[in-house]
C-alpha cells in the first residue's frame, strides 16, 4: 500500500470541508451516549505467554526471591540503573517499567500482585481460555466475559461499542454481542479502482445477506467502514506530546486512543501483547517487553489527556512463572502473577496483595500462589466503573468477593 | 478439576464458532462431493487441474492426490533448486552461508518463497496441504534467531514424512534443531531441567492437554530429554550430550525408565507417545477439524483414531477414512478458508501469471496483514483452524481488498491474468456468470445471487445481449472481484 494513495490520505480528501455536517450526523445516537456517559471505557490488555510477575514487581525485601533466582533476580532498589524502583517498603518495579512509576505516584496506577486463575492450569492455551471465558469449572459457557458485559448493557446503535484491536478478536470479547475487529485505522477501508466501485460494493454486501457469523461480520465491516470514514478518528493526531513505542502494540493503542477521542461510542476494547514465555535467557526477553508495555500504556494515558478520567485499563496474563529459575536463566510455567490497573477511576499508588510469600510452605507446587482471583478485580471494576449491579451472568459461579478499594 | 470437565472445556475452545452461530444461517447452494473434495484438499485448482478432477471423478482424484509421487513436479523442483540454493543446504552449510554473506535472512526468505511457490505451482495439492498441516502441528517461529536457518532442514523432514507415519514425523521433530532451539530443549540440563519442550510435546504434539498426564509426568519427561541438544561446535545437528543428562530412574505414565539410560529415555517417551490412544485422538481430532468441521464429529474422530492405532499413525490411511466418510460428505460450508488458503486459491483459480519478485512481496504483505505468513505463528500450538479466530470486520476488509486488487490487476506489477481466457467463448451475461462462477468458486450460486450478478454483467443492457469484447474484459474483472470477495469463495 506504500506506492499508492494511502487510505488515510483518501479519507482526508474525502472528508475535506465536510466536518460540520458530519458532526451533525452524530446527534442521531446521542441518547445512547448519555446512558453510557456514566461508564468508563474499559480497555483490557492481555499479555500472552505468561508474564513473570515476580520479575515485573519485585518483593525486594524477601531474601528467598534472590536465593531462588541467583542469575535473573532484579537487584534491590538503590543499586543504580539496573536496580528495581521502589514502590513501597515491600515491592519495587522492574526498571524497564519506569514509565509506570510516575503514574503510580500520581495515584493513577495500582498493582495487584499474586493474582490469577483459581483453577490450576499450567497450559498457556487452557489458562488463557479459562481466563477469557471466565468460566473455570463448568462447561456450557463459550463466550468471553467482556462480551457478556457488553450484552448486559442497554442496547446501543454504536457500531464501535466493542472493539478488538488487532487482526483477530480476543476470546474475551467474542460472543453474541457484535464486535468490530480493527487492526489499524489506516487500513480500515475498501479500495477499488473500478469506475463502478460503489455498485460493486453494494452488490457484494447483498451476497452477505444471511445471519451466520460469516454474513453478520461481513455486514458489520461495511457499516464500520462507513462510520469510520466520516469520523474525526481518521485524522486524529497524537496529543500532549505522547510518544508510542514502535511496533503493533503501540500502534494499536494509538489507534484506540483516536477512536475513543472521536466519540464513536467505544465502551470496551482489547489489545494484546505477546512474547512473555521466558523459559530461557529471561532478562533479555522480558525487559524489552516490560518497556514496550509501560511505554505504550503511559503514552496512551498522555495522549488521552483529560479523557482518561473515563477510561480504565486493566492488564492480565494467563499465569506467572515458577518461583525459582531453571537451568537456562529462565523460568518455567507458574501460577500467580501481577496485574496493572490504570485510569481516572483507579485508586492508584498502591500494591494490592494478600502476599503469600515465597516460603516453601507458601508456594503452590513451586510457584507463587494465587491469593487474589483475577475475576475479583474485574468484578470490582465492572461494579464501580461499569455500573454493573448483578455479576452473575458475567462471572457465573464466582465465589470470590470483589476486591475492595482498587476503584473509586 | 474432573478430567471429563477439563476435556469438555478444551473442546469448547474449538466449538466456539458453531455455537455462536445465530439461527437463520443463509444456506448457500450445496456443493457436490467432488467440489467439496477439491475445495478441502487443495489451495484451489487451476483450470487444467479442475478439468482433470472432473474427468477423474471423486475416487480417481482422491487416489491421485493421496499418491503425490504419481504427480510430476520435477520441473518445479529443479527450478526451485536453481533459484533458491539454500533449500538443500545442511544446518552447518546454512550457518556458514549466513556468516559468509552476513545475511541471516537469506534462507528465511528462500524457504518462505519456496513455500508460496510450491503451494501455487505444485500439482501435488493435498501433499502441500499436509505439509502445511504438519508444519503447523510442529509449529516453530521461523524468524526467531537460528530458526531462520534450522527451519530449512526441519521443513525437509516434514516434507519427507507428510504422507507417511506420525511416528516418523515425531521422531524427526524431536531431533530437529529448529524444535530443540524453539522450545529450549537444547539448554535442558540435569542441573536445572527446563520443561518447555516436555510440556508442549505432551500437550500439543501428542497426548493433548487432557490426555491423561500429570505435572509429575511433565517433570519426568523434561528429565528424560536432558542432554538432547544441538551440536553447536560441529555440524549443528542433533546430538545427545550424556554429560548433562539425568541418569536417575524416572517414571512416565506409570512406565519405568530405569536408572542408567541415556538417549534411550527420550526415545522411550517418544515410543510411548507415538502409539498412545490419546495421541491418536489428538491427531484424529486435528485432521477432522482440518478437513471436515470446526466442531469435529465425534464418530469420525473415533474412526480416524482407530485407523491411527491400527496403522501406526499412517497419514494416507487416515485421510482416506476422512474423505470417504459420510461426515465429510455432509460437511458443506463447515469450513472457512484461512487467509493463506484464501490468497493462494484466488491466485490459483485465476491461473495468475508471475513475473519477477514483486508479486511475492505483495502476497507476503497481504498475508502479514491477514496474520498468516508461513511458520510465523508466535506460539507453539500453531495457527488456529476455526473460523471464529479468522473472521472479523478487519479480516473481511483485507480479504476484499485483496480480491479487488487481484481482479482489477493492481496487486503487483508482474502479476496478471487474462479475463478473456477465463470465460472462453461466453459473451452473454448469464453465460459469463455461470462459466466464471464454476471456474472460480468450484460451486454453484443461489438463484437470487446469480440474478444479481447477471444484472451486473449486463450493465443495464438486455441480459441476453451479446457483450462486446472490450466491455467484456471490464465486466469479467468486476465480476471476478465480487465473486472472490463474496462468502461463496471463503468457504472451502
Amino acid at each position: 500500500m506504500k506506492n499508492q494513495l494511502s487510505r488515510r490520505d483518501f479519507h482526508r480528501l474525502a472528508c475535506a470541508g465536510a466536518s460540520i455536517p458530519l458532526l451533525g450526523s452524530r446527534v442521531g445516537w446521542s441518547a445512547s451516549r448519555k446512558d453510557a456517559s456514566n461508564r468508563d471505557v474499559i480497555v483490557v490488555v492481555f499479555q500472552r505467554g505468561a508474564m513473570d510477575g515476580l520479575n515485573a514487581v519485585i518483593p525486594y525485601t524477601e531474601n528467598l526471591y534472590y536465593s531462588r533466582r541467583p542469575t535473573i533476580a532484579v537487584p534491590a532498589p538503590g543499586g543504580g540503573a539496573e536496580s528495581a524502583i521502589a514502590l513501597n517498603d515491600q515491592f519495587a518495579l522492574n526498571p524497564s517499567l519506569a514509565p509506570f512509576k510516575a503514574l503510580y505516584d500520581a495515584g493513577e496506577l495500582a498493582v495487584v500482585h499474586a493474582a490469577g486463575l483459581t483453577t490450576p492450569s499450567r497450559s498457556h492455551f487452557d489458562a488463557q481460555d479459562f481466563m477469557e471465558r471466565a468460566w473455570l469449572s463448568q462447561g456450557s459457557v463459550f463466550d468471553g466475559w467482556l462480551n457478556r458485559y457488553v450484552s448486559s448493557l442497554e442496547a446501543s446503535t454504536a457500531t464501535f461499542r466493542a472493539v478488538g484491536m488487532g487482526t483477530a478478536v480476543s476470546r474475551s470479547l467474542s460472543g453474541a454481542a457484535p464486535v468490530v475487529g480493527l487492526s489499524s485505522i489506516e487500513d480500515f477501508g475498501i479500495e477499488s479502482a473500478s469506475q463502478r466501485s460503489e455498485s460493486l460494493k453494494s452488490l457484494l454486501s447483498q451476497t452477505f445477506d444471511g445471519q451466520s457469523f460469516v454474513d453478520s461480520t461481513g455486514l458489520r465491516a461495511f457499516a464500520a467502514v462507513d462510520e469510520l470514514a466520516t469520523s474525526p478518528a481518521v485524522n486524529a493526531e497524537v496529543e500532549n506530546g505522547a510518544v508510542y513505542p514502535d511496533g503493533a502494540f503501540g500502534q494499536r493503542l494509538r489507534d484506540l486512543a483516536a477512536l475513543i477521542k472521536s466519540d464513536l461510542g467505544v465502551e470496551v476494547a482489547t489489545v494484546d501483547i505477546g512474547g512473555w514465555d521466558t523459559h530461557n535467557n529471561e532478562v533479555n526477553e522480558l525487559n524489552p517487553l516490560l518497556a514496550e508495555l509501560s511505554e505504550g500504556l503511559a503514552a496512551f494515558r498522555t495522549d488521552l489527556g483529560a479523557t482518561m478520567a473515563r477510561v480504565t485499563v486493566v492488564t492480565m496474563t494467563e499465569f506467572g512463572r515458577r518461583a525459582y529459575e531453571n537451568g537456562s536463566q529462565g523460568t518455567d510455567h507458574g501460577r500467580g502473577s501481577a496485574m496493572f490497573v490504570l485510569g481516572g477511576g483507579v485508586i492508584g499508588g498502591q500494591v494490592y496483595a494478600d502476599w503469600p510469600t515465597l516460603a516453601d510452605a507458601a508456594l503452590d507446587n513451586g510457584d507463587l500462589a494465587v491469593t487474589t482471583d483475577y475475576r475479583a478485580v474485574l468484578a470490582e471494576l465492572l461494579i464501580k466503573r461499569g455500573g454493573v449491579s448483578d455479576l452473575s451472568a458475567i462471572f457465573p459461579g464466582l465465589e470470590s468477593s470483589p476486591t475492595s478499594g482498587l476503584f473509586a | 478439576m474432573a478430567t471429563t470437565t477439563r476435556r469438555a472445556l478444551f473442546e469448547h475452545w474449538f466449538k466456539q464458532p458453531a455455537t455462536l452461530l445465530p439461527d437463520g444461517h443463509k444456506a448457500l447452494a450445496p456443493t457436490d462431493p467432488l467440489q467439496l473434495l477439491i475445495n478441502r484438499s487443495s489451495f484451489g485448482l487451476r483450470s487444467a487441474e479442475y478439468q482433470a478432477a472432473q474427468a477423474l471423478g471423486f475416487d480417481g482424484w482422491l487416489e491421485r492426490q493421496l499418491n503425490p509421487e504419481s504427480i510430476d513436479v520435477s520441473g518445479l523442483e529443479s527450478a526451485l533448486a536453481r533459484l533458491l540454493p539454500t533449500l538443500s543446504m545442511s544446518n552447518a552449510a546454512l550457518i556458514a552461508d549466513a556468516r559468509a554473506t552476513q545475511n541471516s535472512f537469506r534462507s528465511f526468505i528462500e524457504l518462505r518463497s519456496a513455500t508460496f511457490l510450491r503451494q501455487f505451482y505444485s500439482g501435488q495439492q493435498l501433499y502441500e496441504v499436509m505439509v502445511e498441516f504438519w508444519s503447523n502441528h510442529f509449529s516453530v517461529e521461523h524468524i526467531s534467531g537460528p530458526i531462520r536457518q534450522f527451519k530449512t532442514p526441519d521443513d525437509r523432514a516434514i516434507r519427507s514424512n507428510a504422507m507417511g507415519s506420525f511416528r516418523d514425523l515425531l521422531n524427526a521433530n524431536a531431533r530437529s534443531p529448529a524444535m530443540l532451539f524453539y522450545l529450549d530443549n537444547y539448554v535442558n540440563v540435569v542441573s536445572g531441567p527446563q520443561e518447555n519442550y516436555a510440556r508442549e510435546l505432551l500437550e500439543l504434539h501428542t497426548l493433548g492437554v487432557n490426555g491423561g498426564y500429570t505435572e509429575d509426568d511433565v517433570k519426568n519427561v523434561a528429565r528424560a530429554f536432558t542432554g538432547w541438544t544441538i551440536n553447536g561446535r560441529g555440524d549443528y545437528e542433533f546430538i545427545f550430550n550424556g554429560l548433562v543428562h539425568d541418569f536417575e530412574a524416572k517414571t512416565f505414565l506409570g512406565q519405568a525408565m530405569p536408572a542408567g539410560q541415556g538417549v534411550e529415555d527420550g526415545q522411550q517417551v517418544l515410543d510411548i507417545l507415538a502409539s498412545h490412544p490419546s495421541t491418536a485422538n489428538l491427531i484424529a481430532t486435528k485432521l477432522v477439524r482440518r478437513f471436515v468441521a470446526d466442531n469435529p464429529p465425534a464418530t469420525l474422530v473415533d474412526a480416524v483414531a482407530q485407523v491411527f492405532l491400527s496403522t501406526g499413525g499412517d497419514v494416507r490411511s487416515m485421510l482416506r477414512t476422512i474423505f470417504s466418510s459420510s461426515e465429510f460428505a455432509a460437511s458443506g460450508d463447515q469450513k472457512v478458508k484461512r487467509p493463506a488458503e484464501f490468497v493462494m486459491s484466488a491466485m490459483r483459480v485465476l491461473d495468475l501469471q508471475f513475473q519477477g519478485d514483486a508479486p511475492i512481496r505483495r502476497i507476503n504483505a497481504y498475508l502479514e496483514q491477514l496474520n498468516q505468513l508461513p511458520f510465523m505463528w508466535p506460539a507453539p500450538n500453531g495457527y488456529p483452524d476455526v473460523q471464529g479466530y479468522w473472521i472479523n470486520t478487519t479480516a473481511w476488509l483485507t480479504r476484499w481488498n485483496f480480491a479487488f486488487a487481484v481482479a482489477e490487476n493492481t496487486l503487483a506489477p508482474g502479476l496478471y491474468f487474462n479475463p478473456a481466457t477465463l470465460i472462453g467463448s461466453a459473451n452473454k451475461a448469464a453465460e459469463v456468470v455461470d462459466v466464471l462462477a464454476d471456474r472460480l468458486l468450484h460451486r454453484p450460486l443461489l438463484d437470487e445471487d446469480r440474478a444479481l450478478l447477471i444484472e451486473l454483467v449486463a450493465g443495464g443492457a438486455p441480459v441476453d445481449a451479446r457483450i462486446d469484447a472490450r466491455t467484456l474484459q471490464l465486466r469479467v474483472r468486476e465480476l471476478t472481484a465480487v465473486l472472490l470477495a463474496s462468502p461463496y469463495f471463503h468457504f472451502r
